[in-house]
C-alpha cells in the first residue's frame, strides 16, 4: 500500500519505509523532529474548508445555471408557442403597416375610393373583417418612433364605433350618445369592433415573438435578464398582438394641424382635417382614402366642452360612410 | 558503553573491532547536525566521551610532568599537502595517556604503522581519507559558521561528501594486510547495501532528473540563431522518478502533512530517507577520525623529527628480562621546541633495575628523564619511539615526578612536598613499572635527604622498576656505588667533553662534579662578578644621596 506520493514502485521497501517515517516525521529515536501534526491538521481543515466553500459555490452555481437553463427553455417555450400561430409575414405586419402610414402622411394624394366598396352591403361587409386601428396626428407617422408613439394613445374609439355602428341620426345628440359609449369599458365598442384591435399591441407584442427576441433570450445571462424579458413578455398584449398580425384590414386616422387661431375645446378639439384610409393588407391595396374637416364650432356648449373630439369623430365616421356607401342620416 | 561491532568496523586501533563512542547520542547529535548544521566539535564531544582499552596507567603519575596535553598538541598534527586540519587533541591525550593494557593492541597498532610507513601509497590514500572525513565533519558541523541559505543543497552536500568516503574505503585499501583492510571490509559491505544504492540513486537524481538533447543552431557571425529540443527522456530506471504529476501531488500531500509546499521539501523528505539508512556508518565514521588522527598524527611527528635529521622507529618489544636499548634517543619537546636535540644512546641489561644520573647542571639529565618517559609511554601505544632503534619492554605503569613547582595553596614546604610525592608515588607503583625522579630529596640537607633517599631506594627496589632518578648528591651516590648494598643499582653520568663542558651523552659512572661553578659563571655568579654589582649599587646610591641633599 502507497501511504505517500513520495515512494515509487522502484524503490526497495527498507527506502519506502524510511521516506514514509520522514514524511509522517517518526523514526523512533528519541529528538527527532516529529511532523507538524498540529500544523497539518490547520491546513488540512483550512484545505477542506476552501473545497467546501467552492463546491459549495459551484453547486449553487450549477444550480443556478440550471434554474436559469429551466427558465430560459421555458420563456423559449412559452415565445414559441404564442408565435407559433403565426406566419413569418404576420409577424412583419408592423413594417408593412409603418409603409402604408407613411405613405398615406405625405402630400394628399386626394380622396379615393375603391369603387366595388359602394356596391350594396360590401363595405360594411368589409368593416367586418379583422382589421387594426391607428390615430394621430399625421406629422407622426412620418417615421416608426412617431408611429408608435402615436399607436400607444389609440384605441377603438367613437370613430371606430360609428364606423362600424352608426348612430341612426347625425343628431348632436346622438352622436354624444355615441362618444359616451366609446369611452364606457366594455360597453358598446368592445361588443361591435372584437375584430378592430390596436396598432400598438402589434407593435408591442410581434418583437417579443420573433427568432431575434429568442436569440437574445438565448443569449441572456444572468436571471435577471431573463425575469425582464419574461415581464416584459407577460406584460405585452400577446393576444392583441396576435390579432393585429392576422388583421387583413389597415384603419387609420390622421389628424392634420388644427386651425391654431381659433381655439381648442376642453379636450383639445379644435378645427381640422383628418384623412382617414382603408387599406387592404392582404391585397395590398388602398380601399378608401378621405380628408374631411372637423369642426366642433356648431356643436353646444355642454357637449363640445367634454365630448367635441368624440363627437367629431363620430361624425367623420358618418362621412366617410356616406361617401363610400352614399349613406345620408338625418340630422335632426 | 563499548559494544561488539562487525569484524568490518573500521576499527584501527584494537584487533576486536569494538565501539567505544556512545553510537546512540553520537547518532542523535548526527541527526541534529544534518538537520541544522550546529555549530561546534560534535565529533570532538563525541571522541571526547568515548571509552578506551582497559589500561594500567595512571594519568595523574606523568601527564602534567612531560606537558602531555602541550606534547600532544604540537607532536600530532597532520599535515597533508598545505592542508593541516585541526585534530582532536584532547581524545590523543586521552589516548596516549591510558596506553593499552593488553600487548596484542600494541601489536595491532604498530602493524598498522609499519604498514604505512612500508606502503607509501596506503599512506596517501589514508591522508586523502582524512580529508574527506574533514571535509564532511565541516559541513555536519557547519565549520564556516555560515547561514544555510538552502537547508537541502548542504544535506545533498554532506551525501555526497560522504558516498566519496565510502567509495573511497571500498576502493582504495584492498591491498592492506593490516586493520587497514577493515576500511575497505567496511567500505565494501556499505556499497553492496540498500542505504548506498539508494545514496547513489538520490545524488543521480539531484543530478540528472533528465536529459535534453538540442541542437544549437549557429550563424555565420558565430552567434546562436537557433534553439531546439530535439529529446527529453527523464532517467525512468531512478526509484526517485516520478512523473510531473506525481511530483505536484508529492508537495500538496506534505503541504497537507504540515511542511512547506514546495520542490525543496519533497527532495528534503528524500534526504532524510536516505540519510536515515546510512546514520549508523556515519557513526563509525566519527570514531574513524580520531583513529587516523592518531596514526597520522604520529607519521606527522616522524615526518617533523626526519626534517630534523632525527629517525624514529617502532622498537623491538622485548621481554623485561631481556636487554634493552635506545640508540639515537631524542627529547622531541626539545625538538617541538624548536631547538635540535642531541640524540644519544641509552642501554640497561634487565628490566628491574635503577638508575641513578649525575652530571652537572643543564647536562641534559631532565630532558633524558623526558625522552625515555615519552619513549615508553609511545611505544606502549603502539606508536614510533624517539629513537633510532632500540628495544622496549612494555611497563604496567608509569609515574615521573619532573616538576617541583611551588603551589600557592601547598600546606607543605619544599621537603614536605617532596614527602609526599615520594608517598605518593609509593602508593601508585605497580611492580615493574617505569619511575622517573628527577633531583630527589633536594629540599633539605644533604645529610637527612641522602637518607631519605637511601630509603626510597631500598624500597623501590623491592618493586623491581625500570627507575631513573637524578641527583646531585654526588658523594652519596659514590658511596651507594661502592657498598652495593641496593640490589640492581647502576649509574650514568653525563659526559664531558675535553673542555669540562657536557656532550649529552651518558656513560657509565657517577660523575665527580656537578660544575657548578661552571654554571655560575656562566650565569654571573662569581664572587668577583657579584662583588662588580655591589660596587655599582654603591656608586649609584651615593650619587643619589648628594642629588636629594
Amino acid at each position: 500500500m502507497i501511504a505517500t506520493l513520495l515512494v515509487t514502485d522502484r524503490m526497495s521497501p527498507e527506502l519506502r519505509a524510511r521516506v514514509l517515517a520522514s514524511v509522517r516525521g517518526r523514526r523512533g529515536a528519541p529528538g527527532r523532529p516529529r511532523a507538524p501534526f498540529g500544523r497539518g491538521l490547520l491546513r488540512a481543515t483550512l484545505l477542506l474548508t476552501v473545497v467546501a466553500l467552492v463546491v459549495a459555490v459551484l453547486l449553487a452555481k450549477r444550480r443556478a445555471d440550471a434554474e436559469l437553463e429551466a427558465e430560459r427553455a421555458s420563456l423559449l417555450a412559452k415565445i414559441r408557442s404564442e408565435a407559433s400561430t403565426l406566419t413569418a409575414d404576420e409577424k412583419r405586419i408592423a413594417s408593412r403597416v409603418e409603409e402604408w402610414l407613411a405613405r398615406a402622411a405625405g402630400a394628399y394624394a386626394g380622396d379615393s375610393v375603391l369603387g366595388e366598396l359602394r356596391a350594396a352591403g360590401v363595405f360594411v361587409k368589409t368593416l367586418e373583417r379583422p382589421t387594426v386601428y391607428v390615430r394621430g396626428p399625421v406629422a407622426s407617422f412620418a417615421a416608426p418612433a412617431g408611429v408608435a408613439d402615436s399607436a400607444s394613445g389609440s384605441f377603438s374609439d367613437a370613430f371606430v364605433l360609428c364606423l362600424l355602428d352608426p348612430p341612426s341620426t347625425r343628431s348632436e345628440k346622438a352622436l354624444l350618445q355615441r362618444a359616451r359609449s366609446a369611452l364606457a369599458v366594455g360597453g358598446r365598442v368592445e361588443r361591435v369592433a372584437p375584430h378592430v384591435t390596436r396598432l400598438h399591441d402589434a407593435l408591442r407584442g410581434l418583437p417579443l415573438l420573433t427568432s431575434e427576441f429568442e436569440l437574445r433570450v438565448q443569449r441572456a445571462e444572468k436571471p435577471r435578464e431573463l425575469a425582464l424579458f419574461r415581464r416584459e413578455l407577460e406584460r405585452a398584449p400577446l393576444a392583441g398582438a396576435k390579432a393585429a398580425a392576422k388583421a387583413e384590414l389597415l384603419l387609420f386616422a390622421m389628424d392634420e394641424p388644427g386651425d391654431r387661431s381659433q381655439p381648442a375645446e376642453l379636450d383639445g378639439e379644435r378645427p381640422h382635417y383628418v384623412r382617414v384610409g382603408l387599406v387592404d393588407l392582404s391585397a395590398r391595396r388602398l380601399l378608401v382614402a378621405l380628408r374631411r374637416r372637423v369642426d366642433p364650432s356648431s356643436l353646444t356648449p355642454t357637449a363640445r366642452a367634454e365630448y367635441a373630439s368624440g363627437i367629431d369623430s363620430c361624425g367623420l365616421a358618418l362621412d366617410v360612410r356616406a361617401e363610400v356607401i352614399g349613406e345620408a342620416r338625418d340630422t335632426g | 558503553m563499548a559494544t561488539e561491532s562487525p569484524d568490518d568496523t573500521p576499527d584501527l586501533l584494537h584487533p576486536r573491532a569494538v565501539r567505544r563512542i556512545d553510537a546512540d547520542r553520537t547518532r542523535l547529535t548526527l541527526t541534529l547536525a544534518f538537520a541544522g548544521g550546529v555549530s561546534g566539535g560534535l565529533f570532538a564531544e563525541a571522541l571526547e566521551r568515548a571509552t578506551l582499552e582497559p589500561s594500567s596507567f595512571e594519568p595523574a603519575g606523568f601527564a602534567n610532568d612531560l606537558y602531555l596535553e602541550r606534547f600532544v598538541s604540537q607532536a600530532f598534527r597532520v599535515r597533508i599537502g598545505h592542508v593541516e586540519p585541526t585534530v582532536t587533541t584532547s581524545y590523543l591525550a586521552r589516548l596516549l595517556a591510558r596506553p593499552p593494557a593488553d600487548p596484542a593492541v600494541v601489536h595491532h597498532r604498530r602493524t598498522v604503522l609499519a604498514e604505512l610507513v612500508s606502503t607509501p601509497a596506503l599512506r596517501r590514500e589514508l591522508e586523502h581519507l582524512y580529508l574527506d572525513l574533514c571535509r564532511l565533519r565541516g559541513l555536519l558541523e557547519n565549520a564556516s559558521g555560515a547561514r544555510n541559505w538552502d537547508a537541502t543543497r548542504r544535506q545533498l552536500d554532506i551525501l555526497a561528501a560522504l558516498k566519496e568516503i565510502l567509495d573511497r574505503m571500498g576502493a582504495g585499501f584492498t591491498t592492506a594486510h593490516s586493520a587497514l583492510g577493515r576500511l575497505a571490509a567496511f567500505g565494501s559491505r556499505v556499497r553492496a547495501g540498500e542505504s548506498y544504492r539508494a545514496l547513489s540513486d538520490l545524488l543521480r537524481y539531484d543530478a540528472r532528473l533528465a536529459t535534453l538533447s538540442l541542437k544549437v543552431g549557429v550563424g555565420a557571425d558565430g552567434r546562436i540563431r537557433g534553439f531546439e529540443i530535439l529529446d527529453v527522456s527523464e532517467d525512468r530506471e531512478n526509484p526517485f522518478v516520478s512523473g510531473p504529476l506525481r511530483r505536484w501531488l508529492a508537495k500538496i500531500e506534505l503541504f497537507l502533512r504540515g511542511y512547506r509546499f514546495g520542490d525543496g521539501e519533497v527532495m528534503a523528505r528524500l534526504v532524510d530517507a536516505v540519510w536515515s539508512g546510512l546514520e549508523d556508518e556515519v557513526v563509525a565514521l566519527v570514531e574513524l577520525v580520531g583513529q587516523l588522527e592518531f596514526y597520522l598524527g604520529a607519521l606527522g611527528l616522524r615526518d617533523v623529527a626526519s626534517e630534523a635529521g632525527l629517525s624514529m622507529c617502532l622498537p623491538d618489544l622485548v621481554t623485561p628480562e631481556e636487554p634493552r636499548a635506545l640508540r639515537g634517543l631524542f627529547n622531541p619537546l626539545l625538538l617541538l621546541s624548536g631547538i635540535k636535540p642531541v640524540p644519544c644512546d641509552l642501554a640497561s641489561d634487565k628490566l628491574a633495575c635503577i638508575m641513578l644520573v649525575t652530571g652537572p647542571n643543564s647536562g641534559g639529565k631532565t630532558r633524558l628523564l623526558q625522552a625515555v618517559a615519552l619513549a615508553q609511554l609511545l611505544a606502549q601505544s603502539g606508536l614510533f619511539v624517539p629513537a633510532r632503534s632500540g628495544s622496549i619492554a612494555l611497563a604496567p605503569g608509569l609515574v615521573v615526578s619532573l616538576i617541583q613547582e611551588n603551589k600557592i595553596d601547598q600546606a607543605e614546604g619544599r621537603l614536605g612536598m617532596e614527602l609526599l610525592r615520594i608517598r605518593s608515588l609509593f602508593e601508585r607503583l605497580p611492580p615493574g613499572a617505569m619511575v622517573l625522579l628527577d633531583e630527589l630529596c633536594s629540599g633539605t640537607n644533604p645529610s637527612e635527604g641522602e637518607e631519605i633517599f637511601e630509603l626510597v631506594l631500598s624500597m623501590l627496589a623491592r618493586l623491581r622498576p625500570q627507575a631513573f632518578i637524578t641527583t646531585h648528591f654526588l658523594t652519596f651516590a659514590a658511596r651507594l656505588g661502592r657498598e652495593k648494598k641496593i640490589p640492581d643499582l647502576s649509574f650514568l653520568q653525563v659526559e664531558l667533553d675535553a673542555d669540562r663542558r657536557a656532550t649529552y651523552q651518558f656513560v657509565p659512572g657517577v660523575a665527580a662534579t656537578s660544575l657548578a661553578g661552571q654554571a655560575a659563571e656562566r650565569l654571573g655568579v662569581t664572587g668577583e662578578q657579584l662583588l662588580a654589582l655591589i660596587e655599582h649599587n654603591l656608586r649609584q646610591g651615593r650619587a643619589s644621596g648628594r642629588g636629594q641633599a
